[in-house]
């Protein structure tokens, strides 16, 4: 039983040290999110050609 | 998606005069609506927008919920007059958008003169530092709109750090290839829709982007209720001046009206009669085919002499002065018909390119000779 638990707090330990290990890392290193950024300039009122 | 326009958006000219200041206000709103339908995140502020009057963006603001930003525009009291920044969430991070409005004293005075002193600007890197003392921290991404020009955005990507992407304006450049100051990007996407921007991100360990610019050629076919929304402004453009006292229902059609020209005809027939071949004769014509007859911003180009005295006006819409007649490049020659003392003016290309802009006539200025080859009436 003492065995058992050992183990289980081994395994514990293993995963919390795990988990901290990729929260103590960059957020931005673990996703690699994506983002796109569309933009557009001085569009002057411009709807249509005129002709 | 982050969607972001670095401002001068709405409007064209720095002077918006009563008879035009309706179907500007139109095109604006249509503008607005347009942008909203597509889901834009935040738009800066710029001088021409500016134009329209601060009550009139207000109004926008307030009916579409459209997103002015803008960092250092005040009021008197010295408080801002849109929101400085915005916080968007996309893919579980946080993209910061910040605006800046130029402080160059043409600038400054230009938007105390257009908003009669209900604006003015504050010092841009002042503003901007500002910002991102408050977002650092709060975001993984920060984008700042600015409408100064290249220069001066090289200077607030050098001097504010933290600045991810500066998407510029004001001084009309196209950046395929992003300007790389340190660790910020500068881009810009040219004039009048001709190109959308696209700036990939990838935030890792490194941020690293992809910069495409998307030319919105014929090729790109037209949004079905886009094009629809258009053609309803256009309609209630020509509701506001085809009206009793001015326009086409109580004016014949321009084929049967004697130009303004026919003055000149009695002593330049050869140079008249060439005129008539070309298409600055038929200029008109072709705003007629698209219902754009009286669009302001279609006219000044293809009328005589626009909004200047004795010339085309909104408000009368002269049907013997509609076409690029002698007088679009000539200039005005009353004096002459008088006394006719010698008064031919040899015609610049600086005078062609206001109308036959970059944008417009790409290769214009480079094919000199071969589009003059086209209006050619002289020996």
């Amino acid at each position: 039983m003492k065995r058992v638990f050992c183990l289980f707090l081994l395994i514990l330990g293993t995963v919390c040290y795990a988990s901290l290990s990729v929260s103590g890392a960059s957020p931005q290193a673990a996703d690699n999110a994506k983002l796109t950024i569309a933009y557009s300039s001085n569009l002057l009122g411009y709807t249509e050609p005129c002709g | 998606m982050v969607i972001v326009d670095s401002g001068d958006l709405l409007n064209e000219d720095e002077e918006v005069s009563d008879s035009v200041i309706k179907s500007a206000k139109l095109k604006a709103e249509l503008i607005a609506e347009v942008f909203t339908s597509i889901g834009i995140d935040a738009v800066e502020v710029g001088e021409l927008d500016l134009a329209l009057g601060i009550n009139n963006l207000k109004d926008l603001q307030k009916k579409y919920n459209f997103p002015f930003v803008c960092a250092n525009l005040v009021d008197k009291k010295n408080v801002p007059i849109f929101k400085r920044y915005i916080i968007k969430k996309v893919n579980g991070k946080n993209v910061g958008i910040f605006g800046i409005i130029g402080d160059t004293s043409e600038m400054a005075a230009k938007v105390k003169e257009i908003t009669k002193d209900a604006a003015s600007v504050t010092d841009p890197l002042a503003a901007a530092t500002a910002v991102m003392k408050e977002l650092t921290g709060k975001v993984d991404y920060v984008v700042a709109l600015t409408h100064q020009g290249t220069n001066r955005d090289w200077v607030i990507a050098r001097r504010v750090p933290g600045i991810d992407l500066v998407v510029g304006g004001h001084d009309q450049q196209k950046t395929k290839d992003p300007n790389e100051a340190d660790k910020t990007l500068i881009v810009q996407a040219g004039v009048k829709g001709q190109y959308l921007g696209m700036m990939e991100v990838t935030l890792g360990a490194t941020k690293t982007s992809k910069n495409t610019l998307f030319a919105l050629g014929d090729d790109v076919p037209n949004d079905p209720k886009i094009k629809a929304r258009i053609s309803k402004y256009n309609d209630d453009v020509a509701s506001l001046y085809n009206t009793p006292g001015a326009g086409a229902t109580t004016q014949p059609a321009a084929a049967d009206v004697k130009l303004s020209l026919n003055a000149c005809e009695m002593c330049h027939a050869d140079q008249v009669a060439k005129w008539k071949t070309t298409d600055h004769a038929k200029a008109y014509d072709t705003l007629v085919k698209k219902t754009k007859q009286f669009d302001p911003s279609c006219l000044k180009c293809h009328t005589t002499r626009y909004e200047q005295p004795e010339g085309f006006s909104m408000k009368l819409q002269q049907m013997e002065l509609v076409n690029v007649q002698c007088e679009s490049c000539h200039g005005f020659r009353k004096q002459h018909i008088t006394d006719l003392k010698p008064a031919a003016q040899k015609v610049k290309i600086a005078l062609c390119i206001t109308c036959h802009t970059a944008d417009r006539c790409p290769t214009f200025e480079k094919d000199e000779q071969k589009v003059m080859e086209k209006i050619k009436h002289w020996k």
